[in-house]
């Protein structure tokens, strides 16, 4: 009965400790999640299904079957296995996002190859060259799964998945850009590699040196553009700023 | 104050209310009935007895209530397992469909496994707690390919035990709109990995949150509103209906349901769940490794 009125309820009232110092989550200790996480199931068999029997069977719902009858289960009762809470509905349109990520996932293999590369033009090159002949073995098949990427109700899924290698290799060819030049060298890259896959599905020459040549050109022209656009945009900043500094002598004088 | 709660509490005890929404002192042994609270011992009872009175005319309050949304799901949940046996195959699946009572599930699934992989030798047992519902498949059984064949069985089974069915002797479980009804669903969850041989796959297509707030708002009010009220008169049963509503708002989310899954043993694909409508039923699967 001491503690009456305020200065009593100030007594009780519980006594903040200032906030801990130890942040529990520190950007250093983030794991990056897998591309693709080798631990489930699903991948486990999209896996063998892409590399034991896509090149066979093609990008079908028969080379998973395969697969599953591989890793000794039933494929009779396991279709519902896909599609559940994943992006792509249908376990072919899985399949070739396997292949899609696969592919992306294997060019954190040629880093150190790249490192030797002096400027930034020449590591997009060699990435995107060496992420082209990834679809070597499956090329044969390769046109079952552009048609399916292209259909209206994938094509945003597989955009996004475009989008992620056009900006894993822009990234790992150490672009520095921070201003709009993010967005267009992206989008550029993202046109040239599909101009270049299209271009591969009919390409005859040994070791598709011709798709490879094709693909230089295309990200020749893109510096090119970017040079031309830099250009640009450098005369327009240097003759907008004459013009006010014109309007403001000509007011100056009254 | 302590002393009025105390005997409060032992006034509750004493006179043993069976369906007080208030505390009681005996939580470990109650459960929920609908928004009920209710002894678990007599939780069976109670589910039995409201579908025994909907069982006949089960269908059409379905497709009044959903608008005939649920035999869309249903299809859908048939199409999304796609099981069959296949032609060069010679063991034929075992299916166990829970809870089937009037059978459209079972039906379906071995019409999609007849249609499209020409199995003609895949076995079905349809399960239920309730006698009335499976008379009710038995009957509509008569009118398909599948009567007084060997391949069919109905048979009146505990869900959460399944004296009858075998460990390790399907290839298929299956439940739709029932596992909520069960008083433990854990202990379900276990009877199902348990039935199942390694490489099955345990499917459930049951009622589910919605995650969207607006479209909740919305779904809340026409359940909790107008279902009883068409209940009352289509099927003149409004506490059976009056339960059907509270049991979905009552059952875990796609999260917690897919949770209690791997709990039993499962491995759950991808987030474990598909949602249909906006959440208002999902489809969970689980592969027993």
């Amino acid at each position: 009965m001491h503690f009456r009125g305020p200065i009593g309820r100030a007594c009780v009232r519980p006594v903040f400790k200032p906030a801990v110092a130890v942040r529990g989550f520190q950007s250093v200790y983030h794991v990056e999640t897998p591309t693709i996480d080798e631990s489930k199931l699903e991948n486990q068999i999209l896996g063998r299904a892409y590399t034991k029997f896509v090149p066979e069977h093609g990008f079908t719902r028969q080379s998973v079957d395969l697969a599953i009858a591989d890793l000794q289960l039933r494929p009779e009762n396991l279709g519902g296995l896909f599609g559940i809470g994943l992006q792509v509905s249908d376990v072919v349109n899985e399949l070739i996002m396997y292949h899609l990520k696969h592919t992306r996932a294997n060019l954190s293999k040629y880093h150190d190859e790249a490192g030797k590369l002096a400027t930034e033009g020449a590591k997009v090159r060699f990435y995107m060259q060496k992420r082209l002949l990834d679809n070597v073995p499956i090329i044969k098949y390769y046109h079952q799964a552009l048609g399916r990427m292209i259909l209206p109700t994938n094509l945003g899924t597989f955009l996004t998945e475009l989008h992620n290698l056009s900006d894993d290799i822009t990234y790992y060819s150490g672009d520095q850009s921070n201003d709009f030049a993010w967005y267009s060298k992206r989008f550029a890259l993202s046109g040239a590699f599909v101009q270049s896959e299209l271009f591969m599905l009919g390409d005859t020459t040994p070791d598709y040196s011709a798709t490879i040549s094709f693909m230089n050109d295309r990200v020749s022209d893109i510096d090119t553009l970017g040079y031309a656009y830099n250009s640009v945009e450098e005369w327009a900043i240097f003759n907008g700023i004459s013009l006010v500094n014109l309007i403001k002598s000509q007011l100056a004088r009254g | 104050m302590t002393g009025i709660w105390r005997t409060n509490l032992r006034h509750v005890n004493t006179i043993s209310r069976q369906f007080s929404t208030s505390g009681t002192g005996m939580k470990e042994s109650m459960t929920h009935f609908g928004f009920k609270t209710v002894p678990q011992e007599q939780k069976e009872q109670l589910v039995r007895g409201v579908f025994s009175s909907v069982a006949s005319n089960y269908d059409i309050m379905n497709d009044v209530m959903s608008m005939g949304i649920h035999r869309l799901w249903k299809k859908h949940f048939i199409e999304k397992l796609d099981c069959g046996m296949r032609p060069n195959s010679s063991e034929p699946l075992h299916f166990l469909d829970v809870a089937g009572g009037t059978g459209d599930i079972a039906f379906g699934l071995l019409d999609h496994a007849r249609l499209k992989y020409g199995d003609n030798k895949s076995t079905m047992v349809v399960a239920d707690i309730n006698p009335d519902m499976l008379k009710e498949g038995a009957k509509r059984c008569l009118s398909t390919p599948y009567a007084n064949s060997p391949r069919i069985q109905f048979l009146e089974q505990n869900g959460e035990k399944m004296d009858a069915i075998e460990d390790n002797s399907k290839d298929v479980y299956t439940i739709a709109f029932g596992i909520r009804n069960f008083t433990d669903i854990q202990a379900g969850l276990n009877t199902a990995y348990r039935v199942l041989k390694p490489g099955g796959i345990f499917a459930c297509l049951e009622f589910s949150q919605v995650d969207n707030q607006m479209l909740d708002y919305i779904y809340q009010a026409y359940s909790f509103s107008l279902l009883p009220l068409m209940g009352q008169l289509i099927a003149n049963d409004r506490d059976s209906y009056q339960y059907l509503v509270e049991s979905i708002r009552k059952f875990p989310n796609q999260e917690t349901f897919a949770s209690m899954i791997r709990e039993a043993g499962f491995y759950v694909p991808g987030k474990g769940y598909e949602n249909l409508t906006f959440g208002v039923a999902a489809i969970h699967i689980g592969v027993k490794l």
